[in-house]
């Protein structure tokens, strides 16, 4: 067991008038992940720290914070893996806070339902189910990984920018079902997303894909999404 | 789908001004002799070729200006105003280029 030094980044509505800082001194494993710090914390030290955990195991994406000046999942971080000495919380930037480390997901969903996550064909349901082939899923394998962990907006530039950009999440959405061959609402989609708040604003930064706990190329499925959206566009003009 | 073609110009503008500007630094000032392949510093100084650099370094720092706007203005009074007055600042710029 080791000393480290977990410094929270606190706040409670009912008693802070501006967030601040707090420094919690607990004895880790370096094998232990900082969610199990934050559990150490809250059974032994503090029972008032206040943070959102489920799975435990880079699932539901519930516990994403931002450890050292990244977002990232609190149950993906392992103590060994973040730089010696002080280790710096901080809810999810671009969200605002709840209590703590929990912050109000809500805006975050709302821009993921503005894209449409769900499969839209109107075409009779065979008798079993909608087949789809190894290599129609090979392209959109990546974008159904996605956990909803918000860690992509969060470190987005155009995201903090921008309050009513859709963020990197949405658009990766839109792509999971625009490459579905199963989805029939192709046009219905890219209205959704090519608008000044949609597709437009993403300038390539590539933060969320530094991010992302599971790895999702975000920017190059954007990319793709673009790249469509100008080729129906231009096959619009050929056709008249 | 709205702005697909504005985000296009775009990209082709910017495209335009790294080449224009790679074919004006080269034979202008690094190739001795004013002359590289196909390029000579009369063909970089034609007024079409300075017509179609200005347009795409007017519209490609404009249309990055009204990005800008988009994403901090939220009023959309006052984005309106911002747009016409960009447009009419791009518009004005061109025009002064022609005229002079
Ligand atoms: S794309 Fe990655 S970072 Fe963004 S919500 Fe999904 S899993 Fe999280
Ligand atoms: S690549 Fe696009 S979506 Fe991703 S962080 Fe950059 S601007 Fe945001
Ligand atoms: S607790 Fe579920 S992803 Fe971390």
């Amino acid at each position: 067991m080791e000393q480290y030094i977990l410094k929270i980044k606190r706040f409670d509505p009912e008693k802070d008038r501006k967030p601040r800082w707090e420094k919690f001194r607990i004895e880790m494993e370096f094998t232990d992940r900082v969610l199990d710090g934050f559990i150490k914390i809250k059974d032994a030290i503090d029972g008032s720290l206040t943070f959102r955990r489920s799975c435990a195991h880079g699932i539901c994406g519930s516990c994403a914070v931002k450890i050292n000046g990244k977002s990232g999942l609190a149950c993906q971080t392992i103590i060994k893996d973040v730089p010696p000495g002080e280790i710096v919380i901080e809810p999810l930037p671009a969200f605002p806070v709840i209590k703590d480390l929990v912050v109000d997901i809500e805006p975050f969903f709302g821009k993921n339902r503005e894209a449409m996550p769900y499969l839209i064909n109107n075409e009779p349901p065979p008798e079993l189910e909608r087949l789809q082939s190894p290599e129609e899923q090979e392209k959109i394998l990546q974008s159904i990984t996605c956990i909803m962990c918000g860690c992509c907006a969060s470190s987005c530039p155009s995201y903090w920018a921008d309050k009513e950009y859709m963020g990197p999440s949405a658009l990766l959405k839109a792509y999971r079902f625009i490459m579905d061959s199963r989805d029939r609402a192709l046009e219905e989609r890219m209205n959704s997303i090519a608008k000044p708040h949609g597709l437009w604003r993403c300038h390539s930064i590539y933060n969320c894909v530094e991010v992302c706990p599971k790895e999702i190329d975000i920017t190059s499925h954007i990319a793709k999404l673009k790249r469509l959206a100008v080729k129906k566009k231009l096959s619009g003009f050929f056709k008249g | 789908m709205k702005g697909i073609l504005t985000w296009l110009f775009q990209r082709i503008a910017g495209v335009i001004l790294i080449s224009g500007l790679a074919a004006h630094f080269t034979v202008m000032h690094f190739s001795g002799s004013g002359r590289l392949g196909g390029f000579s510093a009369e063909l970089v100084s034609t007024p079409c070729f300075n017509a179609v650099f200005l347009a795409s370094a007017i519209y490609h720092g404009f249309y990055g200006l009204w990005g800008i706007a988009v994403e901090y203005i939220q009023s959309k009074n006052l984005l309106k105003t911002v747009q016409a007055l960009l447009f009419s600042i791009s518009a004005l710029l061109l025009t002064a280029w022609l005229a002079a």
